[in-house]
């Protein structure tokens, strides 16, 4: 589908296609598959272009993401800024998306006045400090831990920081990789030490994987302990979650002759 | 529409995605699945790996009547999946349309069950991703049921998440439930 907003913003700045490319340091034919929606930019694309036509770039990924999916999917947009809570399994493929569905949780957190943790690599915290900047976002209320150094040592002096602001918060964002050492655990017990209310009604977390690490086994059995399953693309609720909460689940084939 | 199960009704046609991950399960969902075909008056077509195939022939297919098991028509899933070289998609699609043709020319009905293996080679994810979009094409537009069953400790969340969006239902050893990812082709 065409974006129609783009070529509005660009004819009411009487710029061509050819400038706006220049201009964004993009070739013309791509700026041109970009307008007429056969291509998605990157978050870095998105943000030149969004500098040389005066807009807020997150208009591009609202208008992608905001599709909505087929039946009862949930655009991850959507899902990042209506909901503000829940527990999602986020099975990435491409590091490109990875980073534009963690900067849009974040912001999500940001607008939602959440106290947001990213526990990550230092790579992915520079990435992400590096656009949160450019965009003009202020992240005194995100915290970033890295995953691969002493956790025990990086929770004391959040918990310090939580003290000595006296932080008074009522929501939370929580975004982690590969988590396997139980940071998540330990960060939220650490919250409520703090008195911090933190339970299921205000707390929102992804924990991420790389779907092409995963094997097949262990995504079911961990579709069983998220309610929501996330792609690059969609969001949908998990089959498998809570004995079939969300949808039916039937007995496999022998286990059905078993009850005839 | 036909009953899929005692508790699942379905169209005439299903696309059925089987993560397995214990055999003996795989065993008895096998037998399962074909004594439910045969009690309908189905043929069914099972394409499956020869050493599995032996197990279900002792354990299950051979004390059956001889007019039941001729109902059964097996094939060696490493040869239909040239196992030991290229996985050639379109190959493979021709082989399913040749093996369905003669029952189809009849007004046969028939349901088929397929164990699909590979040797690790270039592009085996986007290959097989293509597969099963062409094969749920020619499930649905011929109507029949069809069971796909994958090793889980084999494949990747990636490949699997791919595999479900060409799947109307997903099951594991104990359960089917709807795919989520589900998006239908035709």
């Amino acid at each position: 589908m065409k974006r129609e907003w783009l070529i509005t913003i660009r004819k009411s700045q009487n710029m061509t296609q050819e400038q706006v490319s220049n201009e964004a340091f993009i070739d013309r034919s791509y700026y041109s598959q970009l307008e007429n929606g056969k291509r998605n930019p990157g978050i870095e694309v998105a943000i030149n272009i969004a500098k040389v036509l005066d807009f807020d770039p997150r208009l591009f990924f609202e208008e992608s993401l905001l599709k909505d999916l087929q039946r009862d999917k949930i655009s991850i947009s959507e899902y990042f800024n209506k909901l503000s809570k829940g527990k999602t399994l986020y099975l990435y493929e491409s590091t490109e998306a990875y980073i534009s569905n963690l900067i849009l949780f974040l912001l999500s957190g940001v607008k939602n006045d959440s106290l947001c943790f990213l526990i990550e690599s230092d790579h992915t915290k520079a990435v992400v400090t590096k656009y949160l900047n450019k965009l003009s976002i202020e992240i005194k209320n995100i915290y970033f831990i890295n995953k691969d150094r002493d956790v025990d040592l990086q929770l004391e002096q959040v918990d310090s920081m939580i003290k000595k602001y006296k932080l008074k918060i009522t929501n939370f964002h929580f975004w982690s990789l590969d988590e396997q050492s139980g940071t998540l655990a330990k960060l939220t017990k650490m919250l409520k030490a703090n008195q911090l209310n933190i339970h299921y009604q205000n707390t929102f977390s992804v924990s991420s994987y790389n779907a092409k690490e995963l094997s097949s086994d262990n995504y079911i059995k961990m579709m069983r302990k998220f309610p929501y399953l996330m792609t690059d693309m969609e969001i949908v609720l998990s089959p498998f979650y809570d004995s079939g909460k969300n949808f039916k689940v039937f007995p496999s084939f022998f286990r059905q002759d078993n009850t005839n | 529409m036909v009953r899929l199960t005692k508790y699942l009704e379905v169209q005439n046609r299903a696309h059925i995605l089987y993560f397995f991950q214990a055999h003996q399960c795989y065993l008895q969902n096998l037998e399962a699945y074909i004594e439910e075909g045969l009690k309908r008056k189905h043929h069914l077509i099972v394409i499956e790996n020869p050493a599995i195939y032996n197990e279900l022939e002792k354990k299950f297919i051979l004390n059956l009547p001889k007019e039941q098991q001729a109902y059964i028509h097996y094939i060696n899933n490493l040869s239909y999946y040239n196992y030991y070289h290229s996985f050639d998609i379109h190959n493979i699609i021709e082989k399913f349309s040749g093996l369905l043709d003669p029952f189809l020319a009849q007004n046969i009905v028939m349901r088929t069950w397929a164990h699909v293996e590979w040797m690790n080679q270039d592009n085996i994810i986007e290959k097989l991703d293509e597969f099963e979009k062409l094969a749920d094409c020619a499930v649905s537009d011929l109507g029949i049921m069809s069971v796909c069953a994958y090793d889980s400790y084999d494949i990747t969340a990636a490949l699997q998440t791919k595999l479900m969006r060409s799947h109307e239902y997903l099951m594991t050893d104990l359960e089917i439930v709807k795919s989520p990812f589900y998006q239908k082709t035709s």
